[in-house]
């Protein structure tokens, strides 16, 4: 037993809030041996971050650890001074954070930051120092890393960002490194790099890895074992292909259902009447932006066709850069194109007056990605849905609130949220009052902006078949932006594939995700986790 | 180019305090020469205070007084007294060094004071202490300067006999003006600097420093300090303008000589010409510091830098 490098026994922590205690993790054991991934997987609130932080020792001040005990081969840490904590972290337990964007301290220099443990623990010498912080640059895979090392975060990309932090956790050669949600603020592509990186000095350093994540597909292709937690309980824990493929318990076989790159495809392919016009037509779409005097302006948008029949969906795929939300601000009226036309049922996008602006604003709705951002802090759950039928002077007020306890019940929020307000409520809770509000004032088009990346697969699940029965109640038609290919399979009847604003590859879902023809449309769907291993006969 | 852009606003704000003053103190019933002769005790005819107006230039249109000043002023000409018939410039030159002692003093004073609290009631040992820390600045936020300085001088002239009233010199008389002057500076800069403290903490960059094993004072040196200092010295420039008002008070109260005192006079006799010198010299001072601290936020900040061309 001994030989665990990581060994928890039977931990119990609580969150304390204004005087109520709520069980976080309730008798939770794991371990981990060198060079092993583990995959801790669960929703958000399962109580796998606390187990993160309690290893590391860096637990919210309200939690309260009860019981049981965390080792570091013979160390006890549960209990430890600040003083051991200090020489334990860094050294022998490394951190790869969750968002890279804002895990680097904004006024050092991205080498300063890798070469803090250094400073920290070994007492190396300044021209050390300098040689490893550059050879680690190297070793996480950024060009040129004399230039990269005097530059500032800002300068650099998310994926880079992360690299740094890396690099930075990995510097002293730790025995244990926890990786909490290292890329759910990433793109798939990045992704998919960062967790190759992972799993590369895993194995060269022979490090035993605490991944934490939502996703099984992550967790499906990266962990050697699985501990599928849930509600601060463990589910059920073991190799990873024995768990996926027997599971035991129905929460793990939700959560495999769940992920949409495991799920099947159920969307039934859809008979268009070519004699009806189709809802939204956009043709040689192209929007530029000024760059300075002298320089050529930056096309986010070039030359972009396609055309949504009545009561489909659409998806615009793509990485960040790719223009995609360029393309949904232009079709709500937001932003006016350089060239090229767009028209939604009747209206010419382009070219609105004021009446017509007012009709075209009630035609055509946005759900944003933020589910924190987008609901105004101060209004109730029920005042916010109420806005758009305020603002489009929509029925009496009694007739309002009929509308709106309609509209909630739609979205399957129950009776009682009308009066929360929005800090109250959870990420996906948030995502169907969004939904409510763009649906309350019953538009023919509703642009969903990354609508449910920020959220767990659980919950992304959930809202995407919220989406999919509103739609075929209401003969809704949706514009579907995403960098997550998985949910465009699952969601989708059409796509349009962007790289830096111009469109690769486009057709119907089924036939692009079979037969993709385009390079780039190739390696996003090879950057979906667990896409490599869908139908694979051996799990 | 960003800096000369930045000299260019400093200057039409110079420009703008000095036409303001100008065009209030034109709009103020009577003036400075009517204040100064009409007194009965002098004996004076109407006709010989017309003569004085005629002297002094009171008596042509509004627009050629503003360009001769302005004119005058750009030559580095304050004009005279009209109370005291001095040279302006002389009794600003004079009154001067008082005032940047005892304002330096204050600043400095309640920089001293600031930082160590607002790093106690972030990063401080003990619940008590924290709190405690964090509930000074407001309480010393709300207290006027003038009732302060009242009672600094009850409590260390009157009761222990620390600082004569009357007669200090040199350090002795430079202690409690201040420290009146610096508390309405100190207490709202400790609050800046706790807010921002607390704001910066809570960023996730704190969490995984921590985690490559940083104690809290190379958490605090290292990487919080700098991150918290920008809203700190934001809040800084602007309570420039606090000393000032705070150098008018204290120097009444406390029976000083300098700037401060040389306004309320001025004022009071409305001697227009050192007042007008005296908001030109402030507003010289409140542009030329908030331009400094606006090209240090580059300095520190490298997000606010400039891209290379």
């Amino acid at each position: 037993m001994a030989e665990h490098v990581l060994d928890i026994r039977n931990l119990t922590v609580d969150y304390e809030t204004r005087g109520t205690r709520r069980r976080a993790v309730d008798g939770v054991s794991l371990h981990v041996e060198p060079g092993e991934v583990l995959g801790v997987v669960g929703e958000s609130g399962s109580g796998k971050s606390t187990i993160a932080q309690s290893i590391i020792g860096l637990q919210a001040p309200n939690a309260h650890i009860l019981s049981g005990s965390v080792r570091l081969r013979n160390t006890e840490l549960l209990g430890a001074s600040k003083k051991m904590w200090r020489q334990v972290r860094g050294t022998r337990i490394g951190l790869i954070p969750q968002d890279p964007n804002n895990s680097l301290n904004p006024l050092r220099t991205v080498g300063a930051s890798i070469a803090e443990p250094m400073l920290l623990h070994s007492g190396q010498q300044q021209g050390s120092v300098r040689r490893r912080v550059l050879a680690l640059l190297e070793m996480v895979g950024i060009p040129e890393p004399e230039r990269r090392a005097r530059q500032y975060p800002h300068e650099l990309s998310g994926g880079m960002k992360q690299r740094v932090l890396i690099a930075a956790a990995v510097a002293l050669e730790p025995e244990v490194v926890i990786a909490d949600e290292p890329t759910s603020a990433l793109d798939v592509t990045v992704q998919r790099r960062i967790l190759d990186l992972i799993d590369d000095l895993r194995s060269r350093m022979d490090t035993a890895v605490v991944l934490i994540t939502h996703d099984m597909g992550v967790a499906r292709e990266r962990a050697d074992r699985l501990l599928v937690m849930h509600d601060g309980r463990e589910e059920e824990s073991g190799p990873t292909r024995e768990v996926l493929a027997i599971p035991k318990r129905d929460y793990t076989r939700t959560l495999i259902a769940n992920v949409p790159a495991m799920a099947l495809r159920t969307r039934p392919k859809i008979d268009v009447d070519e004699s009806v016009p189709p809802l939204v037509e956009v043709r040689g779409l192209t929007r530029e932006f000024a760059r300075g005097r002298r320089s050529v302006p930056f096309r986010a948008v070039d030359d972009v066709s396609f055309v949504v029949p009545r009561g489909t969906t659409h998806a615009l795929v793509g990485e960040s850069g790719s223009g995609k939300t360029t393309i949904g601000r232009l079709l709500a009226g937001f932003d006016r194109a350089s060239a090229g036309s767009i028209r939604v049922a009747d209206h010419d996008v382009g070219s609105l007056r004021n009446g017509e602006r007012k009709r075209f604003r009630r035609a055509v709705q946005l759900v944003y990605q933020n589910p924190f951002g987008s609901l105004d802090p101060r209004q109730s759950v029920s005042s916010i849905v109420a806005e758009p039928l305020r603002n489009f002077g929509i029925g009496s007020g009694a007739e309002r609130e009929a509308m709106v306890a309609e509209m909630l019940d739609a979205v399957a929020l129950p009776e009682q949220y009308a009066n929360r307000l929005p800090r109250e409520l959870s990420g996906g809770q948030r995502q169907r009052v969004a939904i409510a509000r763009a649906l309350v004032a019953e538009p023919d088009l509703v642009v969903l902006d990354e609508a449910v990346s920020a959220l767990d697969v659980t919950v992304q699940a959930q809202i995407l078949r919220l989406l999919e029965k509103l739609q075929r109640e209401r003969g809704l038609t949706y514009i579907f932006i995403s960098h997550d290919l998985a949910v465009v399979r699952q969601i989708s009847d059409s796509v349009t594939v962007l790289k830096e604003g111009i469109q690769v590859e486009a057709g119907d879902t089924e036939t692009l995700f079979t037969d993709p023809q385009h390079p780039y449309t190739q390696a996003l769907l090879e950057a979906v986790p667990g896409w490599t291993l869908l139908g694979d006969p051996s799990i | 180019m960003y800096v000369l852009r930045r000299i260019g606003q400093a200057v039409l704000v110079v420009f703008i305090a000095f036409t303001a003053t100008f065009l209030l103190m034109q709009a103020l019933p009577g003036d400075g020469i009517l204040a100064r002769y009409e007194s009965p005790d002098l004996g004076l005819t109407p006709a010989q205070i017309e003569e004085l107006r005629v002297l002094y230039g009171a008596d042509e249109p509004i627009w050629r007084q503003y360009l001769t000043t302005l004119g005058n002023f750009l030559t580095g000409d304050f004009g005279t007294s009209i109370q005291t018939g001095a040279d302006v410039s002389e009794l600003v030159v004079t009154a001067l060094p008082a005032t940047v002692v005892l304002a330096g003093t204050g600043f400095l004073l309640a920089v001293v004071v600031a930082v160590p609290l607002a790093g106690l009631a972030t990063f401080g040992p003990f619940g008590w202490l924290q709190s405690l820390m964090r509930s000074v600045p407001a309480l010393f936020v709300s207290i006027p300067a003038f009732w302060l300085a009242i009672m600094l001088i009850q409590i260390f002239s009157f009761r222990l006999g620390w600082v004569p009233v009357i007669g200090a010199e040199g350090l002795q008389a430079l202690i409690l003006p201040a420290l009146t002057i610096s508390v309405p500076i100190s207490a709202p800069l400790a609050q800046v600097l706790i807010r921002s403290l607390d704001e910066v903490l809570d960023r996730p960059f704190v969490g995984v420093v921590r985690a490559r094993g940083a104690s809290e004072w190379w958490l605090l040196w290292r990487n919080v300090a700098k991150n918290a200092l920008i809203p700190a010295i934001t809040i800084a420039g602007v309570l420039f303008g606090e000393l000032v008002a705070g150098a008018v008070i204290t120097e009444e109260v406390f029976g000083r000589t300098g700037l401060g005192s040389l306004t309320v006079d001025a004022v009071g006799n409305r001697d227009i010409p050192v007042i007008q010198a005296v908001v030109v010299l402030t507003s010289i001072g409140f542009v030329v510091i908030n331009l400094i601290i606006d090209l240090l936020y580059p300095v520190i900040d490298p997000r606010l830098r400039r891209a290379k061309a």
